[in-house]
């Protein structure tokens, strides 16, 4: 919006200002509440088409509890690989300066813009069985990440590494490098200055990142039926679930999405320091 | 800045009653046929032919599965011709009035077995697929839901009470792919030993899958097209459409397709 948008006609501040309110403008205030009634529609009525009285036995049957605990499974491994791969690269995109320092940044956060079918296809095209790469794993080690519980794991990494790395990178470029060159100039080694200083002063960030990072990957879908398929107790993790019982069990699919809608309240909620800015 | 906010708010208005114009295709030459996934390569060149030979007429091609087509029909969506993959649905539609004439039959296809090049397992039919999963491979069919999934089902469950008496695959080992060509992917990819497809979408696949007939009473599914009420086409155009099906030319066009 350009400046002039705040300002106020005269006439129409004095209004607002005697109706105790600061300037509000018709103009702003109907398409505002249009997107607002857009996003929130949709939740409402998914909440309004749950059969309350099936919901305890849509989400306990034999079905739901594998997929929910595959999901939980393969979604928390993919936070311990997003974790163990994710927190050396911030740290070298944050601390090292090499040459092509952006280029990588950009690559980092690919995944998080590109459609999750198309990460799938890519997955698929770097380790599927027909690619070299997936051929000679499976030829030599008898390794197939197609149709396994480790592509869920692969497949969900993939698209929640970006969220994780911005995190913390953000969080390490902003607390600066002062600490660290203390401790150093005290006589700390590389090593020790990483795990009492950089981390630790680090570890909110990588909570939060990494809390960002198992949402996205529970809520993973279109990689995951693209690259690890979709069987039961091995790669049908709860969103296929929903995906797949949309036409046979209309109902049980609702009650689904409500237990992951009620995740993401839950990470929202324990995120909103960093989400919700107060006023 | 007013009017800019207007401009935009009339921008955003005129996409939107474009947008679901073009869906509801309320122009006098146009005719709206929604027809079942399996059958888009047929039903593409068949429409050509008929805008050909009806000039001044568009047919405007919806795809995807029968149940989801039979869902929107019923949800009003403004469709001159329904062609389905089976019966189920065209009752479905039929029972809620909106059909007109009686449903005509006009294609039939057949599961087959797909492996990979070669067909390494040597599998001879489907109760073989068992064995394949017994032995740390992944076989792909079709969702329960959608009727290829189904007619699969019913196809394995038939190996397992007659013929071979091999019990069916365990689904540890099945992979089920939300509709026909993604099933046929997984084999084409080299991830899936073996899949069970229409023989159409096998046919398609060409050298990049081996193809494997089911020996005695093929399992199949017969397409009916039926005309509706309340579409926004000429209802002479839409029965000139069925017709056309059943005709000579159209027959030709489905058989050249692999299907009978």
């Amino acid at each position: 919006m350009s400046p002039e948008a705040v300002d106020q006609p005269p006439a129409a501040a004095a209004v607002g200002r005697r109706h105790g309110v600061r300037s509000v403008p018709l103009w702003a205030v109907l398409p505002a509440g249009l997107a607002l009634l857009f996003l929130v529609g949709p939740v409402v009525g998914l909440l309004g088409s749950a059969g309350w009285s099936d919901f305890w036995s849509d989400i306990t049957s034999p079905e739901s509890l594998e997929a929910l605990r595959l999901s939980l499974v393969a979604s928390l491994a993919a936070v311990l690989v997003v974790v163990a791969l994710g927190l050396p690269l911030a740290w070298t995109l944050a601390r090292v300066g090499f040459p092509g320092r952006k280029l990588a940044r950009a690559l980092v956060v690919l995944p998080m813009v590109m459609p999750p079918v198309v990460g799938g296809v890519a997955l698929l095209s770097a380790l599927g069985r027909g690619s070299p790469v997936g051929g000679w794993l499976y030829d030599t080690f008898g390794i197939q990440f197609t149709f396994s519980t480790a592509g869920v794991v692969l497949a969900e990494a993939f698209v929640a590494m970006p969220f994780f790395v911005l995190t913390v990178e953000a969080a390490l470029r902003s607390s600066g490098r002062q600490h660290e060159e203390l401790a150093s100039t005290l006589g700390a080694a590389p090593w020790t200055v990483m795990w009492r200083v950089t981390i630790p002063r680090a570890l909110p960030a990588i909570a939060a990142g990494a809390v960002l990072a198992w949402a996205r990957a529970l809520g993973e879908f279109g990689a995951t039926i693209t690259f690890a398929g979709n069987i039961a107790g091995r790669t049908r993790t709860l969103p296929l679930a929903v995906y797949l019982g949309l036409d046979a069990d209309p109902g049980g699919a609702v009650s689904l999405s409500i237990v992951l809608l009620v995740v993401s309240l839950v990470v929202l909620v324990g995120l909103r320091d960093r989400w919700l800015v107060r006023t | 800045m007013r009017s800019a906010t207007s401009i935009l708010v009339l921008a955003v208005l005129v996409v939107l009653s474009v947008l679901s114009s073009s869906c509801g295709g309320d122009g006098s030459g146009e005719l709206t046929v929604s027809a079942a996934s399996s059958l888009t390569d047929a039903f593409e060149e068949l429409a050509e032919g008929f805008e050909a030979d009806h000039p001044g007429t568009e047919v405007l091609l919806n795809f995807d599965s029968s149940a989801a087509l039979a869902d929107q029909i019923d949800a009003g969506a403004p469709v001159d011709v329904f062609a389905s993959a089976d019966a189920a649905n065209v009752a479905q539609v039929a029972a809620s009035g909106r059909t007109y004439g009686e449903p005509v039959a006009f294609a039939t296809n057949d599961l087959v077995i797909v492996t990979r090049p070669g067909n390494e397992y040597e599998v001879a039919g489907p109760g073989d697929l068992a064995r394949l999963v017994a032995g740390g491979e992944v076989i792909a069919l079709c969702a329960e839901s959608a009727p290829c999934g189904r007619l699969a089902d019913e196809l394995l469950a038939g190996s397992e009470r007659g013929g071979s008496g091999a019990a069916g695959p365990d689904e540890s080992g099945v992979t089920r792919a939300p509709n026909a060509r993604a099933t046929l992917g997984a084999v084409v990819r080299g991830d899936a030993a073996a899949a069970v497809v229409y023989r159409t979408d096998a046919l398609a696949a060409g050298d990049s899958v081996e193809l494997v007939e089911v020996a005695g009473s093929p399992v199949s599914t017969e397409y009916l097209a039926v005309t509706l009420e309340g579409g926004a086409g000429d209802p002479d155009l839409s029965n000139a459409f069925v017709e056309m099906l059943a005709s000579r030319e159209g027959q030709a066009v489905l058989a050249s397709g692999g299907f009978r």
